[in-house]
């Protein structure tokens, strides 16, 4: 189960450029961000579609072992 | 299905219909050519909870982007501080956007007082501020070289200009009177779509029309994941570069595996390269767009074009690479360079599943030629930013399309009347460029060649295209396309050479802010697409056409397809014997 944050968005939040990334997809999250444990560590998430995408590509990534050749 | 299909037709033609009408009025009352000629703007519905419901045809890229740049805009300003006659305005790569001269107009729409949806157009405009006229500064090391970045505002507050902020935008912009009529025209287009979006809640009602829009978002859904379920399942990797980032030589490389998994399909971008140092650099919002441009391009395009269709597309793009660049990364590059290569490198990908489907590389750049400086004839500031296109790819059963911009644009080319008329510069030439196509079983289409002479006491010039050194790819034996080019020869002097020796620039092709001079002169070349299939399988009679024609040489014709083609006073005729020979040597061989 996770947890909605909110980011802050007013002037003020421009002092940090940087932005919160999406650890599924690595989209940027505008302003709502959906947290989760991860074997005791939080991952933030654009919502519970990319909490399922990175759990399927998690349980993926187990079952392969390595990575895919390129060309 | 709560309503009939008649009915979903219906609804999804007018939705499509607005936007076709906004694109017109933009088109029309647009001032800079780069809007009124080469078409580079989209238009886009969506509903109160800011998904798309329609488009049309478009720039794929900005489509694809738009999603993006809508959430974006409504999640920062917030849907509880949205009134009747505001105007967004948007155009900021590190806040869900694509590049930075893509503006992005929104305009919350509402119907008896409650928020109804939002008409949303994403335009190039072509001066934005920053290092150079015209922007797209080929050797740009942060954003805040390549013009004014503007964050989700109101531009238009209840129907008000906020003229403080249109000050500061137009301050910040070498041509405003063109920053003026550009703008005009896309908030213009935003207040025919809310006209025509409300006839239509008039003719269904509110509630009967989002019951359709949402079901016409299930039927794209459900017949995307069915196209998606059609394919074989697998993981199918490819990979190309971009081959300098115009300070360093080294390519850039992105590498893609597309992973098919039932109605699962996944593009990861995990392999690809950090984000480089110089303009290259794709934003999420860009990869994003490249990767559904490429998926459309695979499967029926008869699904209705709303968020339906994107939902069943996943992405994996790592912060920090070339495929989702951070703040401060330059990035002006990623939408019309980095765009295409990812687009060419997922249908390269694809063609290891459904090969009859795809398309070799086509010309992969946009040959971006921006140039401005005062003109003459008006002391005042003046830029333009050109684009060039080049050879498409062929396919299974075509040769490639000659000559047109790259699949991510979609746009136009500027008539060399309106050029010469709007600048003071020449186009002497104009033709397609024999050879250029890829040799194949079907044949790449040509690159074109355009001179141009400077016709003011000097311009200043950038440049940023890529494909010079590296070739657009052949697929399944067919040879890659010719290679793009840019060169000068100034005033006075007997050859054309590169701008690396005229200018000592890092990049052939990515540069910014020279200076030419009256009477210099200005060779481009677009590249041409790639071959399918082997050459030597390519019907004689379908080369003689070519060398009829002057798409390829005499030469040509006996080297890369192993043809023999002779000059005969009734006109060329392929030696057979000769062909038959050369052919069985070279397969052979």
């Amino acid at each position: 189960m996770g947890k909605w944050i909110h980011l802050q968005t007013d002037y003020k939040s421009y002092i940090n450029p940087e932005s919160l990334h999406c650890q599924a997809c690595g989209k940027m999250i505008p302003k709502d961000a959906w947290i989760c444990d991860r074997e005791g560590r939080e991952i933030a998430f654009c919502d519970e579609q990319c909490e399922k995408m990175y759990d399927y590509l998690e349980t993926r990534r187990e079952r392969q072992g390595a990575t895919t050749p390129h060309n | 299905m709560l309503h009939d299909a008649i009915t979903l037709s219906v609804v999804n033609n007018r939705l499509v219909n607005i936007c076709r009408e906004m694109g017109i009025a933009m088109m029309k009352t647009a001032f800079s050519p780069i809007f009124n000629e080469g078409l580079d703007f989209s238009c886009c519905m969506f509903n109160a909870r800011g998904e798309m419901i329609s488009q049309a045809e478009f720039c794929p890229a900005q489509l694809g982007a738009s999603i993006f740049v809508v959430e974006w805009s409504i999640k920062e300003i917030g849907l509880e501080n949205l009134k009747p006659g505001d105007v967004i305005l948007h155009n900021d790569p590190y806040r869900g956007g694509c590049h930075i001269p893509e503006h992005c107009f929104i305009k919350p729409i509402f119907y008896k007082d409650r928020l109804a949806g939002f008409a949303a157009n994403i335009g190039h405009l072509a001066e934005i501020g920053g290092k150079n006229p015209g922007g797209f500064a080929g050797d740009a090391t942060e954003i805040y070289q390549e013009g004014l970045r503007i964050p989700p505002v109101k531009i238009v507050k209840e129907g008000k200009d906020d003229e403080d902020l249109w000050k500061l935008i137009m301050s910040n912009h070498r041509t405003p009177r063109n920053t003026m009529g550009d703008f005009s025209a896309m908030i213009g287009s935003l207040t025919v779509a809310e006209r025509r979006f409300i006839a239509l809640l008039d003719e269904y009602g509110y509630s009967s029309f989002c019951e359709i829009t949402d079901e016409l978002m299930d039927v794209a859904e459900k017949r995307m994941k069915a196209e998606i379920a059609d394919l074989p399942d697998g993981e199918y990797s490819f990979e190309d570069c971009m081959e300098d980032d115009g300070l360093m030589p080294d390519p850039t490389y992105i590498r893609a595996t597309i992973i098919i998994d039932g109605e699962t399909l996944i593009v990861d971008y995990r392999a690809s390269d950090p984000q480089a140092k110089g303009p290259i650099n794709a934003t999420y919002g860009v990869t994003a767009g490249a990767t559904y441009n490429a998926v459309f391009h695979v499967t029926d395009p008869d699904i209705p074009r709303n968020i339906g269709a994107y939902r069943p597309i996943k992405i994996i793009a790592p912060p920090g690479t070339v495929v989702n660049a951070t703040h401060p990364a330059p990035e002006v590059g990623g939408n019309t360079e980095t765009h295409p290569r990812i687009w060419e490198i997922l249908i390269g990908a694809f063609s290891k599943a459904i090969p009859e489907k795809v398309a070799a590389s086509d010309g992969g750049t946009c040959c971006n030629f921006l140039f401005g400086g005062i003109h003459p004839d008006t002391n005042q500031y003046y830029a333009n930013y050109h684009l060039e296109g080049g050879g498409w790819g062929a396919r299974a059963t075509k040769d490639g399309n000659h000559t047109i911009i790259v699949p991510n644009g979609n746009c136009r080319n500027t008539p060399v009347e309106v050029f010469e008329t709007r600048y003071p510069l020449i186009v002497d030439s104009y033709s397609l460029v024999q050879n250029s196509g890829g040799p194949g079983t079907n044949r790449g289409g040509l690159g074109s060649q355009r001179k141009f002479t400077v016709n003011a006491p000097e311009i200043v010039l950038s440049t940023l295209f890529d494909r010079v050194k590296v070739k657009p790819f052949g697929l399944f034996g067919g040879k890659g396309g010719g290679n793009a080019s840019l060169t000068i020869k100034k005033k006075g002097e007997d050859r054309f050479v590169p701008f690396t020796e005229a200018y000592h620039t890092a990049s052939p092709s990515k540069f910014s802010g020279l200076t030419i001079h009256q009477r210099d002169e200005i060779l481009l070349n677009s590249p041409g697409g790639g071959g399918y299939g082997d050459p030597l399988r390519r019907n004689p009679e379908l080369v003689l056409r070519d060398v009829e024609d002057g798409f390829i040489s005499i030469r040509g014709a006996r080297e890369d397809y192993g043809v023999v083609i002779e000059e005969t006073p009734d006109g060329f005729v392929v030696n057979s014997v000769e062909t038959d020979r050369l052919r069985r040597s070279g397969q052979e061989r």
